[in-house]
């Protein structure tokens, strides 16, 4: 699979040049922080809220340009269902799962939903050779049903997308996708991808369903957590499709058309999501991503710690899509163009680096408040320090409006005073980010596993603990 | 033990049958004839009991060769351990620990081959086992029932007597119950037996198994000891001496690595009190002899007293566990190190403000920081490493303590982190801040979390210590900025959510994310001190209250209500309370604790506030209660009586308590969830300890002169003894 990627594989996170490059810049900026402390210190002020300004810019812009005009591609049900099963394609759908024993019912449940006909669904579970348990069950689940297990045999990295790839070596299917074990997707969801594939033509290789939750109410963490996706999949995804930007895709729910998917490498092992650097390389070989008008509803994460681990483990996953796609600066321009530089810089680098100095900046603007010191006076020469308070006045207040926008998009408006809190959403998000940033620099390919099942009651089968 | 194992000796192979319920354990020599016998009378005695017979055979005539006839003719009921000459470890307690190790049943039984213990008391053995639920069941001679028939003569029969008493005198507890400790004729239940430890010395092995595998029920069935059948006993005077030296060993064995936590403690207090001299003889030698700074010698006295101190605990108190000599001693010097700054600390204190000599200090400084290392000690250093062979229940106690103990430490460290605290909270006992007592509420705290340590039943079993280490140093990060641009050093405002930061990311550290978050109102409960900032107008109203019920209450003759201050006279002079002296930001700082303590335990129901209210009504009540005591104490006994009782702490220490007794019997009402549902956590955190230790170094070393010149102004302990003496007279 290695050789497929060449240089655009996370396998290592970054590359002798871009290595040798930081290692002459971290010098030369120690050598100058030595000499002129004062100079470094606003420079990297200076940077960072240009930086943090654009990031923030960007995603006004985004919203804006997803709010004018319709950027889902619509399929309606009379229009899915009017397609002949004759006409339809085989399609397949991989299920990668991992010790998740508890869910497999359900999942059987949820994928016998779907409406397509039987005889050109080819589902295909992915198991883990170690996995005995989930094995076992998905065995006695399957027995004589339509959907067959597929057990990936043990080598590294044991990831997701390594499963998938093994999944996609065996599938037949003219298209492919992917849902997660617990989740429920639209009955449609398969037909108004075949709908849409056909109507927009070529150039089209993959759809992103939008993704939402069905356990929103749970706790305050997952109604955040709905917003939030709900602002991703509602705002900035369909901005990103009306700009023609990139898009980083979501981690389940895409369809592609098989054959360009298997020209493409298909997803990188080593990458902990794959997803989204699969959807700058779409993006990268001319391919055009669109975003489906279906839902998929997944659990949302309802643990505070379960929800830190899944959430670095994303924002580590974007640094190194960030880190790869920027080895080659130049052939990354060519391909991508400014818009998707813009994207991939402010967007999937800028998501991970605006959470983590939302802290810094947090921390520095209360010292300022409690203390006052000169040094800080210093170091916030007039411009920055304007533009800095800009971000804090305006940045905040427009973040939280979006959020309270997406209250409007859900037709929530029991969420509001969630929308409102979102500060407290920030702060988890700064922990991830620190978490991200450490792990990536000392356990770059460590997948942090994600504790499914803690929506259910306890009483209920206790959802098996996952091995993290 | 390995030359006891039955694989190196000749070894008739065991049949393949169901297991036996009982292992019948025969140690021969030369008893060729009672073989026979013995068999067909336990076999007729046994009846359908499924069983074996092992004999662990020493003998040099043809004994074996008899015994393998009758495995011949019963492979599955006899077998034979054949111990050649040569390979005879322990003699006779050697050939029964040899057949321990190789039963098979639930019940082992041991007696003598000679036909002195009659097979037809086996059966009576096992049903005492089964009906007394005991460990062991001894056949005893000197019973009711049983008669010493046997022994040749009365001079065998004295000594015999004479030889149990002893027994009896050397271990009182563990032998109360049994009448005959000589007894070579037992039944034991296998699994409680720890044959690795036994060291048999050849004579009788009873007392061997009792007391090195610690078994403490036992019960005793009477029986009548036979003349011999055939052949020669083997008891001789020159046993008997040997006797005596293993009753000595045993009585060190027991005392050796004792069971209880209380042996240990106590164990470790011994070796502690060893290793003080040890300690006090180093720090004497490198501070006079040497001539040392005082704190240097200290520092190096303490090494030496660590290294001392872990060859004795490590030989005689704690069991080893599963770590390794070497890695237990590096947790033990790393672990007892990290207490050094807190010992050095306390010591300087004592020296610079106590103005105590530095050796005498150093003892007072020893005696305190005990607990801590025994603690320590005993939950790092020899504690069960994660995943032990330990059964879930006594995990879950182990963790429980674990971690209350963990608390204790996060509490200590916050303590050594921010010193003006402790300036505040000793000035705040002899007269009344502007803040609530910190006493009220971290006694509360610590009710609460007493009873929260254990994991809610619906908590998922996900941790990180990323997660940990990154809140942690948000929280500490935090403390330490407060702590540096605090304004002035005694304002409690800044001082209190400094000491919140560090406690939270100390708790986070120690015992995780999860545990620290279900804990957070009781750490978050000493906020209640600044919280009793309240503006003046509420707390006066409070206080006027009081001063108001007290007068009514006192009426007619009782205390008036005069300007603002309650009086009282005492003879011809008017012992005056001011009203700045009257508890009202106590009260309602003990009120605020119940709520939110009712809230924590029975969460946001009708019932919590309930209880809130009726227990902050009787918080009310026993505050008049302790008003109109203290100026009855005024008027009975005298103004010296008045001043110890009008001091604040009398009555906060009585709120204190009526506030811990409410807390702690709601915690216990509160339905406690299944113990086994969530597996319980525990992080390891022993580097974690040592950096929280150096955070609280530096922070305490920033913040001491701030400290001291709070100590300043207080009355000194010293003031109000004398009015205590004058008091008494």
């Amino acid at each position: 699979m290695n050789e497929k990627f060449g240089a655009h594989s996370a396998h290592m996170v970054l590359t002798k040049p871009q290595r040798l490059g930081l290692i002459v810049a971290i010098v030369l900026i120690g050598v100058v922080a030595v000499l002129r402390p004062m100079l470094v210190l606003q420079t990297v002020v200076a940077f960072v809220t240009i930086a943090y300004t654009a990031a923030l810019a960007f995603r006004v812009v985004l919203v804006y340009a997803a709010g004018r005009g319709q950027h889902q591609v619509r399929v309606s049900d009379e229009e899915a269902r009017a397609v002949p099963d004759a006409d339809l394609p085989v399609y397949t759908v991989l299920v990668p799962a991992y010790r998740e024993p508890d869910v497999i019912g359900l999942l059987m449940q949820h994928l016998g939903a779907i409406e397509y006909p039987r005889d050109k669904l080819e589902v295909i579970l992915l198991l883990e050779e170690d996995d005995r348990e989930t094995i076992a069950v998905a065995q006695a689940a399957l027995a004589g049903s339509w959907a067959q297990i597929l057990v990936v045999p043990e080598s590294q990295p044991k990831t997701k997308p390594k499963a998938c790839n093994v999944g996609l070596e065996r599938a037949t299917g003219e298209l492919v996708t992917i849902y997660d074990a617990e989740d429920i997707p639209d009955p449609l969801q398969l037909r108004r991808a075949v709908v849409a594939l056909r109507r927009l033509g070529p150039s089209y290789v993959c759809l992103q369903a939008e993704l939402s939750y069905f356990n929103v109410d749970q706790n305050r963490i997952t109604k955040w957590f709905a917003l939030e996706y709900a602002t991703w999949f509602r705002s900035l995804l369909p901005g990103l499709v009306a700009l023609r930007m990139p898009i980083p895709l979501g981690g389940t729910s895409n369809h592609f058309r098989t054959r360009e998917l298997r020209d493409l490498g298909a997803w990188d092992p080593y990458n902990v999501t794959e997803d989204a650097d699969l959807g700058i390389r779409l993006a990268r070989s001319g391919y055009r991503v669109g975003v489906l008008w279906s839902v998929t509803l997944e659990e949302a994460n309802s643990d505070f710690i379960n929800w830190i681990k899944q959430r670095s483990r994303w924002y580590k996953g974007y640094l190194m899509t960030w880190l790869v796609h920027l080895r080659s600066p130049r052939a990354t321009f060519r391909q991508l163009g400014w818009r998707g530089l813009l994207c991939l810089n402010l967007f999937v680098g800028g998501t991970p680096l605006a959470a983590l100095l939302n802290a810094v900046l947090w921390a520095t603007t209360l010292l300022w408040f409690l203390d006052r010191p000169a040094v800080l006076q210093e170091i916030f020469i007039a411009p920055y320090y304007y533009l800095g308070l800009f971000c804090l006045v305006f940045g905040n207040a427009t973040v939280i409006y979006l959020n309270v926008l997406s209250v409007r998009t859900m037709d929530r408006p029991d969420l509001l005073g969630t929308a409102l809190l979102s500060p407290g959403y920030w702060v988890m998000m700064s922990l991830a980010g620190a978490k991200a940033a450490w792990q990536l620099v000392f356990k770059p390919s460590y997948w942090e596993k994600t504790t499914h099942g803690l929506h259910l009651p306890k009483t209920a089968a206790a959802p098996e603990v996952a091995d993290v | 033990m390995a030359d006891l194992s039955p694989t190196r000796l000749k070894t008739i192979p065991e049949s393949v049958a169901a297991p036996p319920i009982v292992s019948v354990v025969v140690p021969t020599r030369n008893e060729a004839e009672n073989v026979g016998p013995l068999v067909e009378r336990l076999r007729a005695a046994l009846g359908a009991i499924p069983a074996e017979i092992v004999f662990v055979d020493d003998s040099d005539d043809e004994t074996p060769r008899v015994i393998t006839e009758i495995h011949d003719q019963n492979p599955a009921l006899v077998r034979l351990v054949h111990r050649p000459a040569g390979a005879r470890p322990g003699g006779l307690g050697g050939a029964v620990a040899a057949g321990l190790a190789t039963a098979r049943a639930e019940w082992v039984v041991v007696m003598d081959g000679d036909l002195q213990h009659p097979p037809e008391t086996v059966p009576e053995l096992l049903a005492a086992g089964q009906v007394d639920q005991a460990e062991a069941v001894v056949a005893s001679r000197y019973r009711t029932r049983g008669r010493v028939d046997g022994l040749s003569g009365a001079f065998r029969r004295s000594v015999s007597r004479a030889t149990g008493t002893l027994a009896r005198l050397v271990f009182p507890v563990r032998l109360r119950a049994v009448t005959d400790p000589m007894s070579g004729f037992f039944a034991v239940r296998r699994d409680r037996v720890r044959t690795a430890e036994l060291r048999p010395q050849g004579y009788k092995i009873l007392l061997e198994v009792l007391v090195r595998s610690r078994i403490r029920q036992v019960a005793e069935v009477p029986y009548t000891f036979q003349p011999r059948h055939a052949g020669e006993s083997k008891a001789s005077f020159r046993e008997g001496l040997r006797y005596l030296r293993q009753l000595a060993v045993l009585r060190l064995a027991a005392m050796r690595r004792p069971d209880s936590a209380l042996g240990r403690l106590a164990g470790f207090a011994a070796a502690g009190a060893l290793g003080t001299a040890v300690n006090s003889a180093a720090l004497w030698a490198f501070g006079e002899a040497a001539g040392l700074p005082y704190l240097l010698a200290a520092f190096l006295a303490v090494q030496v007293a660590i290294v001392g101190n872990f060859a004795i605990v490590d030989r005689l108190v704690m069991h080893p566990g599963e770590r390794t000599t070497s890695r237990r001693f590096g947790r033990f010097l790393l672990l007892n190190n990290t207490l050094t700054p807190i010992h050095l600390g306390l010591l300087y204190a004592l020296v610079q403000l106590g103005g105590l000599h530095y050796l005498s200090a150093n003892l007072v400084a020893i005696v305190v920081v005990f607990a801590l290392r025994y603690a320590v000690t005993s939950a790092w250093v020899y504690g069960i490493p994660t995943g032990g062979g330990a059964d879930a229940r006594r995990l879950f106690g182990a963790v429980r303590r674990a971690v209350q103990t963990r608390i204790t430490l996060a509490v200590v460290l916050t303590a050594v982190a921010c010193p003006a605290l402790l300036s505040i909270t000793w000035n705040g006992l002899w007269s009344r801040g502007p803040g609530v007592s910190l006493l009220i509420p971290l006694a509360a705290a610590a009710a609460l979390i007493a009873g929260r340590v254990r994991p809610a039943p619906d908590e998922p079993d996900v941790h990180d210590r990323q997660t940990d280490g990154l809140l942690a140093t948000g929280f500490l990060a935090a403390a330490a900025t407060l702590l540096l641009v605090m304004p002035a050093p005694d304002r409690t405002g800044w001082l209190v959510p400094a000491a919140c930061a560090y406690l939270a990311g100390a708790a986070v550290l120690l015992v995780g994310t999860r545990t620290a978050a279900r804990l957070r109102w009781a750490l978050l409960l000493p906020v209640v001190a600044i919280g009793g900032l309240l503006p003046a107008s509420t707390v006066d109203a409070v206080n006027g209250g009081l001063r108001a019920v007290v007068a009514v209450l006192g009426r007619p003759a009782g205390p008036v209500d005069s300007g603002g201050a309650l009086v009282t006279t005492y003879e011809k002079a008017s012992l005056t309370l001011p009203s700045a002296d009257l508890p009202g930001t106590a009260l309602l700082g003990g009120a605020a604790c119940l709520l939110i303590c009712a809230l924590v335990i029975s969460g946001a129901r009708p019932v919590a506030l309930g209880r809130a209210v009726l227990a902050s009504v009787v918080l009310a009540a026993v505050t008049v209660g302790a008003l109109l005591a203290v100026l009855l104490t005024g008027r009975l006994l005298g103004p010296a009586a008045f001043r110890v009782a009008a001091l604040p702490v009398t009555v906060d220490l009585l709120l204190t308590a009526v506030v811990v007794i409410f807390v702690a019997r709601w915690s216990r009402r509160a339905p406690q969830p299944a113990p086994m549902a969530v597996r319980p956590y525990l992080p390891r955190a022993r580097f974690a300890l040592v950096a929280l230790v150096a955070v609280a170094v530096l922070l305490g070393l920033q913040s001491l002169p701030a400290a001291l010149s709070l100590a300043g102004p207080a009355p000194s302990p010293a003031e109000v003894a004398p009015s205590l003496t004058e008091a008494v007279r």
